[in-house]
């Protein structure tokens, strides 16, 4: 008889598995013993008090698998070699594409290209911290498209960026455009020297594009995150790329747009802008701050913010756009209520802000609703965000799934008592492919019928997107729409029709 | 066919025992073991030697980062051993494999609550160990009757003599005498101040346990190092849990037999001993009797 041990170094397997193979190789013809253990001070004197110790065994460490077979020796051979296969099975560590050199590939961010400074993260929410933490700390800048990440988390990015540096867009960041690149939704704009920072990434866009419209470009759009404001995270992305627009030689004018911020960071964001050094037009929708300096300028809504920015970097005033006179199609409109279904959340707080005061009680909210069912349009006016989480919930934004909004639009449509609908059509980078083709057939449908209430549309976009502004505009036109220019003129147009129907009624 | 494997993404609940070495700055570490549903890395932690990357469909061990995939999918292929790893920053690189770090979790940490209680059960569980759990290997038979001797007894010196003669013994990569001692430090941990007779020997196994490193799998020592701290797998939560609440055995201690080809029923064996010790020794004395026991003592004072 003779005995044998091979030694596997560091090869560990899960105790199924062993007692599977040492099951194998027992009650062969011609061996009398086995035993597959690791190799321990404890079990190597049991296999030496067995008999079943060689001096490899007997130089293996704890964390190496000893297999000792004591047999004859053609039996001992083949067992062995059995147990070498054996341990080679499909569970075997050594199975694919690993080798014994095999080392660990680098980090991904560490192998990103010589030169990379911005990484964008789209993850569920709850991962995104993790992912641009790292890259913060391989000096990145960051957009964070992800929504859902905890505020602590932004709060500790931005610190963590603005200690290095570097400047975290998001989270729930919709929209950037870097040195002409795009991230997230964003347009085809023309480049300029208007620099614009928002935690509003509908009212970004808007901006953007009425600036094109106008023959002004842009150099950087930041979006900053819809949190950014709030008093726990302190504007602390805002605050940071203000600074770098005031450094930033192509930039001549900046423009600061956002729903209310808490006061306090309000305070200090229009201090900064106050010592910029350069013309900012601050736009914080609802709020009622003061322009701390000449230099800086207050803009009530988007469309003003965006003729401010305009007279500032042309040097002259923009000729306004007429906005249509709707008032013969008064007496033609069956109900009395705005139905007003946006897909940009900026728009409808705008909306609720210019209309409020004009209209008196505006509902924002629809009860029981349930995707797939006919929704209850309240017995009033109103104004909804169909991106809100309520609408959102297990499908995508409206800006890329229209299904939430054509249930919305086509129960709108159809009832008797909605006199004016409001919808609005984002378009661009990241945008869904023929937003207002996919609203036209619903406003078309109901076009010819006595009842129609009046649909105003606006579109968000340039000619340059790949939807096409005019093409956009022009299909909503076939289907029925009055399409008007922007957020703000689709607002006071549905104010001035609805006022004029509560006169009248 | 030559060429550059593709990186695989997966995201890990990290173990609220490891977190901090996932989330420090990151280090490169040797990888030590891998199977089909667990990779084992070495830290230069040594409270936390050792860390897990396990699928889901395996034991979580309290050291683990527990994966969303399971074994069948080979989320380890390619993963070879030895080689190394990066741990840090929030992932852990492996190989092809990239395991980002998502929410944590608390490895369990059973209490005993209803002492006297639960250690009137010893016999109960020591017969059905008896019955269903797979019997230790012959050069255990020793150790094992110290070990329960010892504990009886009170005899740290015998208790500590016999938790050494375990460490490292018997099959798989936990070797059977390092469940043996994991059980009944965690049980020990679960009595805490509800059972003081047992504390001196509790401390005599942990003091094993303390220079387990070198001597077992690295695997092993790390889980002795949790279990020292009362941390442990969930099959053996649920089983004290049911000693507690006085429910049925049966189901929990199925489950845990379950665990690994010995392993769970080492464990078990673990238990028993020391629940046995527990009833034996009974009350304890008024001299037993700590400080800072805030919750119920139904096991200290009664008769």
């Amino acid at each position: 008889m003779s005995v044998r041990n091979v030694v596997h170094e560091n090869l560990y397997f899960d105790s199924v598995a062993l007692m599977r193979v040492a099951a194998s190789l027992d009650d062969r013809p011609g061996i009398e013993a086995v035993s597959l253990v690791m190799a321990t001070d404890a079990n190597r004197d049991v296999l030496s008090d067995a008999g079943l110790l060689t001096d490899e065994g007997r130089a293996a460490g704890p964390n190496d698998l000893i297999v000792a077979v004591r047999g004859n020796e053609a039996a001992l051979v083949e067992a062995l070699s059995d147990a070498d296969a054996a341990l080679s099975q499909p569970w075997s560590p050594t199975d694919g594409t690993a080798s014994p050199s095999h080392a660990a590939s680098p980090r991904r961010l560490v192998g990103a290209p010589e030169g990379a400074n911005l990484a964008l993260i789209s993850t569920p929410g709850r991962y995104a911290a993790a992912e641009a933490l790292k890259a913060l700390r391989h000096g990145m800048h960051v957009f964070i498209f992800s929504d859902n990440v905890p505020v602590q988390q932004e709060v500790m990015l931005k610190q963590e960026a603005h200690q290095r540096g570097l400047l975290v867009m998001g989270a729930d960041c919709g929209t950037t455009i870097l040195n002409g690149l795009p991230l997230g939704f964003a347009n085809a704009v023309r480049r300029g020297d208007v620099g614009l920072i928002g935690a509003s990434g509908t009212g970004l866009q808007q901006i953007s594009t009425l600036l094109d419209s106008m023959g002004v470009g842009i150099s950087q759009l930041i979006g900053v995150g819809s949190h950014d404001l709030s008093a726990e995270v302190g504007g602390l992305s805002m605050l940071t790329a203000l600074d770098a627009l005031a450094e930033d030689p192509s930039t001549n004018v900046i423009v600061l747009v956002s729903k209310p911020p808490a006061p306090a960071v309000a305070g200090e964001v229009l201090a900064r802008a106050a010592a910029a050094g350069k013309s900012v037009v601050v736009s914080f929708l609802g709020s009622d701050v003061r322009a701390p300096a000449p230099q800086v300028v207050v803009a009530s809504d988007l469309r003003e913010a965006a003729r401010a920015a305009a007279r500032l970097s042309l040097g002259a005033d923009v000729p306004a756009v007429e906005a249509p006179d709707l008032s013969p199609l008064v007496d033609t409109l069956p109900g009395r209520w705005l139905r007003a279904l946006y897909a940009g959340g900026t728009f409808a707080y705008e909306a609720e802000l210019l209309l409020r005061p004009v209209l008196g009680a505006i509902s924002s909210r629809v009860e029981r609703y349930a995707p797939g069912r006919v929704p209850r349009l309240p017995d009033s006016h109103l104004v909804l965000d169909l991106g809100d989480d309520v609408f959102t919930s297990g499908r995508p934004h409206p800006m890329i799934d229209p299904a939430t909004r054509i249930e919305f639009l086509r129960a709108a449509v159809r009832d008797p008592a909605s006199a004016v609908v409001v919808v609005d059509i984002v378009i661009g980078h990241g945008a869904a492919e023929d937003p207002a083709g996919a609203l036209a057939p619903v406003i078309a449908e109901a076009a010819g019928s006595p009842t129609a209430p009046l649909v105003l549309a606006f579109v968000v976009g340039t000619g340059h997107d790949p939807q096409n502004l005019g093409e956009q505009e022009q299909l909503l036109r076939d289907a029925g729409a009055v399409v008007v220019d922007d957020s703000t003129t689709a607002a006071e147009v549905a104010g001035d029709v609805l006022t004029k129907i509560g006169a009248t009624r | 066919m030559l060429g550059v494997a593709p990186r695989v993404q997966c995201t890990g609940l990290v173990s609220q025992a490891v977190e901090h070495l996932v989330t420090r700055p990151a280090r490169s570490g040797p990888v030590v073991a891998t199977t089909r549903s667990a990779v084992y890395l070495a830290t230069d932690d040594p409270t936390v030697p050792a860390l897990a990357v396990v699928t889901s469909d395996a034991v979580q061990v309290p050291n683990a980062i527990v994966l969303a995939t399971r074994a069948v999918h080979r989320p380890f292929r390619g993963v070879g051993s030895p080689a190394s790893a990066l741990v840090g920053d929030g992932s852990i690189e492996l190989g092809p494999l990239t395991v980002t770090m998502g929410s944590s979790w608390a490895p369990p940490r059973p209490t005993i609550r209803h002492a006297q209680h639960a250690a009137g059960r010893a016999e109960e569980l020591g017969r059905l160990v008896s019955r269903c759990a797979v019997p230790p290997s012959p050069e255990m038979a020793r150790p094992l009757t110290d070990l329960a001797a010892g504990l009886r007894a009170v005899d740290r010196h015998r208790v500590s003599a016999a938790s050494h003669a375990l460490i490292g013994l018997g099959p798989g990569l936990t070797p059977s005498g390092d469940d043996v001692l994991s059980g009944a430090l965690v049980t020990g941990s679960a009595f805490g101040c509800r059972a003081p007779r047992l504390r001196v020997a509790a401390e005599a196994i942990t003091g094993a346990a303390e220079t387990a490193l070198g001597r077992t799998p690295l695997v092993s020592a790390a889980l002795l190092r949790h279990a020292a701290r009362g941390e442990c797998i969930a099959e053996l939560a649920a089983l004290l849990a049911a000693l507690d609440e006085g429910a049925p055995l049966d189901g929990p201690l199925a489950a845990l037999l379950a665990v690994g080809h010995h392993s769970g029923s080492d464990l078990a064996r673990g238990v028993a001993i020391v629940l046995a010790a527990a009833n034996r020794l009974g009350p304890a004395r008024p001299a037993d009797i700590g400080t800072g026991c805030q919750e119920e003592t139904s096991f200290v004072g009664t008769a």
